[in-house]
């Protein structure tokens, strides 16, 4: 089956279903999500058009067709967001990031993907052949069957701004008590002894952690916004060093910051934000993080010192 | 519960970690911010 991402007021999308077999294709109306039901998580995906009475899956789907998901009716947002353009953005990443994977799969068609960047998604996938990850699921519309189990945290795509001065920390939640018309992001929690947090700079490592009692459980990042502090230096194993460059060389990414949990010595991969900051960890470079950083800064320019910018031009622009 | 129900109040706290570069884009503007919006114009999804 062809999943056609684009939005209900793309008439070009008519025209060119009727010159195919219906059965064959799934549109996607980005901004009609009232009529679609999706399941992303670690063994495939689903999604339903409940208008079409069709549904796609990971075993069905032979290709991605890029139309134009994209939202017409423009919404007024406030300076401190509101929940429904946390909800476009979210969805817009979600489905942006699968088309990025099923490019990477070679299924796009015609319209191509010139990104091959990891989103929420694609990482988490990709994690799982190199580290521990708890169960997952991207959905809406259907509340998959593994939530009805076990203790579940939510989290977010985008940390897009959602109003009223809030913002989408991981909290657990009881997932029988989600509305399911919004798009969620669930992952099973994950009881562990500490956080650790591992800088990957160019190859080399530098890990850090506190342990999970010392703010409160869930989220670190509200106890480090009203209490900034040094996490102190951890040594990494062998085994999560080669892990992590392992996951690095697949996703292509030279720079990022790792978040785990560790539980019983072995690390749960939660996310790598491959802008990701990390002053807060050694400000003072007392253990030698930021030498680390500027040493990797300068060696990269010395490379680039050889061909600078100018040097790509043209030669008869480089005459001006 | 709704997402609102969930997000939690950070008033007057300055955020760590801003999150990735692209997450920051101004929402207020359309893809294409012209007056005479089409379709054409809305190069999505890099």
């Amino acid at each position: 089956m062809i999943f056609i991402a684009t939005c209900s007021q793309d008439t070009t999308t008519d025209i060119v279903m009727k010159e195919m077999d219906a059965h064959y294709l799934l549109r996607f109306n980005i901004d009609k999500p009232e009529n679609f039901a999706w399941d992303f998580h670690r063994d495939g995906f689903r999604i339903v058009g409940k208008s079409a009475g069709r549904e796609i899956t990971d075993k069905t789907l032979t290709s991605f067709y890029l139309r134009k998901p994209i939202y017409f009716d423009l919404i007024d947002v406030p300076k401190h967001g509101c929940v429904e353009n946390w909800c476009r953005e979210e969805t817009n990443e979600l489905f942006q990031d699968f088309y990025r994977e099923c490019q990477s799969r070679g299924l796009t068609v015609l319209v191509r993907s010139q990104s091959n960047r990891y989103g929420k998604l694609r990482q988490l996938l990709a994690a799982e052949k190199h580290f521990r990850v708890a169960p997952w699921h991207f959905f809406h519309g259907e509340m998959p069957d593994e939530l009805k189990r076990g203790r579940w945290v939510v989290k977010s795509l985008t940390g897009t701004p959602i109003g009223q001065d809030k913002v989408f920390l991981v909290k657990e939640v009881d997932p029988c008590k989600l509305d399911l018309s919004y798009p969620w992001f669930l992952q099973e929690k994950i009881d562990g002894e500490d956080e650790v947090t591992v800088v990957y700079i160019d190859g080399k490592t530098y890990a850090a952690n506190a342990p999970r009692n010392s703010f409160g459980g869930e989220d670190s990042r509200k106890s480090l916004m009203e209490n900034p502090h040094a996490w102190p230096r951890c040594p990494l194993a062998v085994k999560d060093e080669c892990a992590i460059r392992g996951f690095m060389n697949e996703t292509g990414y030279r720079f990022g910051r790792f978040d785990f949990i560790r539980k019983d010595g072995e690390l749960w991969f939660l996310e790598m934000n491959p802008n990701g900051q990390w002053a807060w960890l050694d400000e003072k470079n007392e253990n030698g993080l930021v030498t680390l950083i500027t040493d990797a800064i300068k060696a990269e320019d010395k490379a680039h010192r050889a061909r600078p910018y100018r040097q790509g031009l043209p030669p008869a622009s480089r005459a001006t | 519960m709704t997402p609102n129900d969930i997000a939690t109040s950070v008033s007057g706290l300055r955020p760590v970690e801003s999150g990735n570069v692209a997450a920051s884009t101004n929402f207020t503007q359309s893809p294409a911010p012209f007056g005479g919006f089409t379709m054409d114009d809305a190069n999505t999804w890099d």
